[in-house]
């Protein structure tokens, strides 16, 4: 009797660690779906950040649009804000316009680039989540004040914690 | 050799007994352990979600934006603020009361969720239905959205006009207005007058000058013994918020409008390099040496300084924000 005592005890202990190594597996899943959901809904409220949106007589509230010397000044002072952010990454790609002769990122800041790394945190492991926008800047020429808009890629990184 | 049957059959009993007792003891253990495990977890998952609820309303162009969190028990969120690194960052937590019994055998602490790059004002009354509504902080440029969020009921007495139809406008059920024509105000609510009154909370404008649009352009909030100075939009978080929570967040609110305002400096410089001259380099250095280490109590003369620099900015051919 005692030995089969013993062996119902050990059997709940397998029991109880399997239902453990369960619900550990559902905290983990838990805590990447409310990541991606929070970098994902952290795409438009970037963009939309007084420190890299277009100014008002552009900007509109139905498209994302970036301000392409703010994008600039940040790709050279990138670490500046680096406990603000609450991604991985934020990266800007100009698609079009492009060169054609440039089929290579042209890393700003540059004259004439074409990849702003906004911010980096250097995580090895990462997923990249991304949407299209305008980048936009105000001009002068002949005397008239024009806007000049690019397609660029806003990629933002979401954090994988190990 | 004989054997002590009646000793074997009473070590066997004594064993079986023993062994199923730990086995209980042990599982009920194991129970209240998972339990515990459980609601932080929940808590936890909660207070993330506030996060990301919250994120939408953070709408850039819009002037204010409402949303309304609804609790399956009574919870009280915690807000703390603290400047670290000058953005500064909230820390919210979900507090579910504890039973008398148990409260020996829960953790200390619930988990606190960091929030870097929002500015959540909030009371810490408890209650299952939170409503949350955006405001915006402007000056003169748009620094961000001020989150403010409440579960009191709230009622303002004969407040302005322009205060009354932006209330009206917000559809936040927990704010009413009591004025001669009529009065939505729930019974248990607390009480905000316009001017010093017999009030739990008095708001009194001290903005007489030409350029102000109305008393209430800034001023102060009183509360008891307490006063919070504010401008603008900063006047339904010092109503909703508490004395401490609102000094750091408006510490931090600064901190980045001094960011912002370099921000803007080196890119005039870019644009006068195109051509597209903006005279407002000086100005955008001014704000931000201002605002650099500033608290509260600047609020009413950088108030005025941005409507200075707002009139400058119309002016330009090539807009810097």
């Amino acid at each position: 009797m005692s030995f089969m005592i013993l062996f119902v005890f050990i059997f709940f202990v397998i029991a109880g660690l399997f239902a453990l190594s369960f619900n550990m597996a559902g905290i983990k899943q838990s805590a990447q779906q409310l990541q991606k959901e929070a970098t994902l809904s952290s795409l438009e409220t970037i963009a939309s950040m007084p420190e890299l949106n277009c100014d008002s007589s552009i900007a509109s509230s139905s498209t994302l649009c970036i301000d392409e010397d703010k994008a600039f000044i940040f790709s050279s002072q990138s670490q500046k804000y680096s406990a603000f952010w609450p991604v991985a990454s934020i990266s800007l790609r100009k698609v079009f316009p492009v060169s054609s002769d440039s089929k290579v990122d042209i890393p700003c800041p540059r004259e004439n680039c074409t990849y702003y790394e906004i911010y980096n945190s250097h995580q090895k492991n990462f997923i990249n989540y991304g949407t299209y926008v305008n980048l936009c800047q105000k001009q002068k020429s002949l005397g008239i004040v024009s806007t000049q808009c690019s397609l660029a890629r806003l990629d933002v990184g979401m954090i994988i914690k190990n | 050799m004989k054997f002590n049957k009646k000793a074997e059959f009473d070590f066997v009993l004594i064993f079986a007994i023993v062994a199923g007792v730990m086995i209980l003891l042990l599982a009920i253990y194991g129970a209240v352990k998972a339990g515990t495990s459980i609601q932080t977890q929940n808590q936890a998952e909660l207070a993330k979600s506030i996060e990301i609820i919250t994120d939408p309303m953070q709408a850039g162009v819009a002037e204010a934006s409402t949303a309304r969190i609804d609790i399956k028990q009574n919870v009280t969120i915690s807000n703390e603020c603290s400047i670290a690194d000058g953005f500064g960052v909230n820390r919210i937590a979900v507090e579910v009361p504890i039973p008398k019994g148990i409260q020996d055998q829960m953790p200390a602490a619930p988990i606190q969720i960091p929030i870097r790059n929002k500015y959540i004002f909030s009371d810490s009354y408890p209650g299952k239905t939170f409503y949350v509504f955006s405001k915006p902080f402007d000056s003169p440029f748009r620094v961000a959205d001020v989150l403010i969020m409440s579960s009191r009921n709230y009622c303002f007495i004969n407040p302005p006009e322009n205060i009354g139809e932006e209330i009206f406008g917000l559809q936040v059920k927990n704010i009413g207005v009591k004025n001669s024509f009529n009065n939505t105000c729930a019974d248990d609510s607390t009480t905000v007058c316009f001017g010093l009154g017999k009030c739990d909370i008095s708001v009194v404008g001290e903005c007489r000058k030409a350029g102000c649009d109305s008393e209430f352009d800034y001023g102060f909030v009183k509360k008891g013994e307490e006063k919070l100075t504010y401008s603008g939009g900063l006047l339904y978080a010092a109503i909703f918020s508490d004395k401490d929570l609102y000094d750091c967040n408006v510490q931090r609110l600064l901190f980045r409008l001094s960011n912002i305002a370099d921000l803007l400096s080196q890119k005039s410089d870019r644009m006068n390099a195109r051509g597209c001259n903006v005279l407002l380099k000086t100005d955008m250095e001014v704000l931000k040496s201002l605002t650099q280490n500033a608290t509260a109590d600047s609020l009413e003369g950088l108030y005025d300084f941005s409507k200075s620099i707002s009139i400058k900015e119309d002016r330009e051919e090539c807009k810097l924000w």
